[in-house]
């Protein structure tokens, strides 16, 4: 069967969307919109690895490569993971900062 | 298709690390039932030095394990093996950190040991998923720890930092995975190399290499990932960040080693490559000494100190000569181990007694505490390399692996020798901010309400223990240096 979308556009919408990522990151001062960001990015790689993975030529046993979809999932979880750290350590910020501005958690300096 | 009891058989290689994994899980039990946290350390100890015993065994296999995920090479038992004792060392300076919540003891042990763990699993890694997994374990971990000292406004602080950055640099990293997975069809690492044995490299492959250094260039602390390391360490609770700055950096560098030695030697570009990692060497170690000179708090100092030492330790890599490389890497990290712990120790002891951590409270030690004194003055001596100390070792031969790159004519010869000039250069500004220390200590007056530093037996335990090895591996390098070739990877 022949895929009706080539793969250039599932790489292109993975970057456009992994680069939005990372300008979220960096421009972003909310702590939440930071992980946000980060998730977009996250979310860039896994389009990338199930594309890569559907459109890579058959192994020598003429199964599909499952590696990147492996790699998905697993990205999934440790995201989900990752946001479970992150939401307490900005939940424990908010209780003594009284804010999540990034600009404002700010008492150590060079 | 492996079966199971050839699964149960391979898992002897890993029994360090389940030793590790048993204990962490044991310690947060045992801490919802154990009244007092503090009856936790002893059961620390003994599964650290356990780990560290288990991995001297000489149990290792050159075959891929566990469907090549893992390789329990002599180079993964060599990280094994430093990551345990690296382990004890700071499971002895956290019993006597006052600053640590007794309540949650159980919780930060426990959290401890399991992130040692993972630096064995980052060090024996062979496919891209497995390096994956085991650095975000190790980072999760981080960032818990880091965050630890729940009423202090600067480990919170630092926990916030350390998190943001990390989760973006592992982001990048992962879209450089996926990237290298796309160009080669594997995350195998002996299978990414043989890809690239055959084919030209597209400029994808040159795009993924970089994003990948971005998620190892932070865990080894190398510029421009380097922006979490001051804050991270001045907030930690101090023993975290002797574990950082050893541990987790140690981690680094292994991946780091295992992903040159495998798959870049197949790549078109490999001089460029080396050309890129030794300036990006020379950027870490000049940033971290000369932002390091104008720095007040010890840890912060210690902080950019370990990003200085990071870059000496990333000019080895620029001879991708394993006879060279690999050994000179391995002895600067093992005297970095012992140098730094030791001076962390002192750092404990002081903030202990004056509640703070910056060189004023070092002011007249010498008076105070002789002893802590002279030894805070070994470790820096070792930490700026001057002989005969363990530092010296290790910067002597990353120097002279250099130096033979360069009359070997090995490619980028001449780049080599200049990486070696900036060394030199380095490591003279690297002894003015270590000298400031050693000023405060001898030849300024303690102010007057200064108590005198008392050291309690662990900490005085940690403190010989890093004072020994430090002599022994500058005066005795031999049985050091033997052992650490002999722990080496497999040259391709």
């Amino acid at each position: 069967m022949i895929p009706l979308i080539p793969l250039p556009w599932f790489l292109g919408l993975a970057a456009f969307m992994f680069f939005c990522g990372v300008f979220g990151a960096l421009t972003r001062r909310n702590a939440v919109g930071i992980l946000v960001a980060i998730e977009l990015m996250l979310n860039g790689v896994t389009l990338t690895l199930a594309a890569f993975a559907r459109f890579l030529p058959p192994g020598a046993d003429g199964a599909t490569p499952l590696a990147g979809q492996m790699l998905v999932v697993f990205i999934i979880a440790l995201a989900a993971a990752a946001a479970a750290v992150g939401l307490a350590i900005v939940l424990a910020i908010f209780r003594t900062f009284s804010s999540i501005d990034s600009q404002q958690i700010n008492i150590m300096r060079w | 298709m492996v079966g199971a009891s050839e699964l149960w058989q391979q898992m002897r290689y890993l029994m360090p690390e389940g030793l590790l994994l048993c204990a962490g899980l044991v310690i947060l039990l045992f801490d919802l039932v154990v009244k007092k946290g503090r009856s936790l350390y002893p059961l620390a100890m003994l599964a650290t030095a356990g780990a560290a015993a288990l991995a001297l065994l000489p149990l290792e296999s050159s075959e891929p394990l566990f469907f090549g995920m893992i390789q329990s090479d002599a180079f993964a038992r060599y990280f094994k093996v430093f990551s345990a004792l690296a382990g004890f060392l700071v499971v002895l300076m956290s019993m006597d950190y006052k600053p640590l919540p007794a309540r949650f003891v159980g919780e930060y042990l426990g959290i401890l040991v399991l992130a040692l763990a993972a630096i064995m699993l980052l060090a024996e890694s062979t496919n891209l998923l497995m390096i994956f997994l085991s650095l975000e374990f190790l980072s999760l971990s981080s960032y818990i720890l880091v965050g630890f000292l729940r009423n202090d406004k600067k480990s919170k602080e630092a926990s916030l930092k350390y998190f943001l950055f990390g989760a973006m640099c592992t982001a990048v990293m992962l879209y450089g995975f996926a990237l290298l997975y796309g160009a080669s069809g594997s995350l195998d690492l002996p299978a990414i190399k043989a890809a690239f044995a055959n084919r030209q490299n597209t400029p994808l492959t040159c795009l993924a290499m970089l994003f990948i250094l971005a998620g190892f260039g932070f865990k080894v602390a190398m510029v421009p990932f380097h922006a979490w390391v001051p804050d991270a360490y001045e907030g930690a609770p101090t023993p975290i960040t002797a574990f950082l700055s050893v541990g987790s950096k140690a981690g680094g560098f292994a991946v780091l080693l295992r992903v040159f030695f495998t798959v870049f030697p197949g790549l078109d570009y490999h001089p460029y490559w080396l050309a890129v990692v030794g300036v990006l060497a020379v950027f870490t170690m000049t940033v971290g000494n000369v932002i390091a000179c104008s720095q007040d708090n010890l840890k912060r100092l210690l902080g950019y100190s370990s990003i200085a030492q990071a870059g000496y330790v990333l000019l080895g890599f620029v001879v991708m000569d394993g006879r060279f490389t690999q050994p000179a890497v391995m002895i600067y990290l093992l005297a970095y181990l012992f140098m730094n712990l030791g001076a962390f120790v002192v750092v404990i002891v002081i903030a202990n007694t004056t509640g703070q951590e910056e060189i004023d409270d070092l002011a007249g030690l010498s008076e105070r505490s002789p002893l802590l004194a002279w030894s805070m003055f070994i470790f820096l001596l070792s930490l700026a390399g001057v002989p005969p100390l363990g530092g010296w070792i290790g910067k002597y031969y990353i120097f002279a692996t250099l130096v033979k790159g360069y009359l070997e004519g090995l490619s980028g010869g001449n780049l080599m020798l200049w990486f070696a000039v900036a060394l030199a250069v380095n490591s003279v500004i690297a002894a003015y901010y270590y000298f400031r220390i050693v000023k405060a200590m001898f030849f300024e007056h303690a102010r007057e309400r200064m108590a005198r530093p008392v050291v309690g037996g662990p900490l005085l335990t940690a403190l010989y223990v890093s004072l020994i090895l430090t002599f022994a591996v500058g005066l005795w390098p031999q049985p050091f240096l033997n052992w650490v070739s002999r722990m080496a990877l497999p040259l391709l």
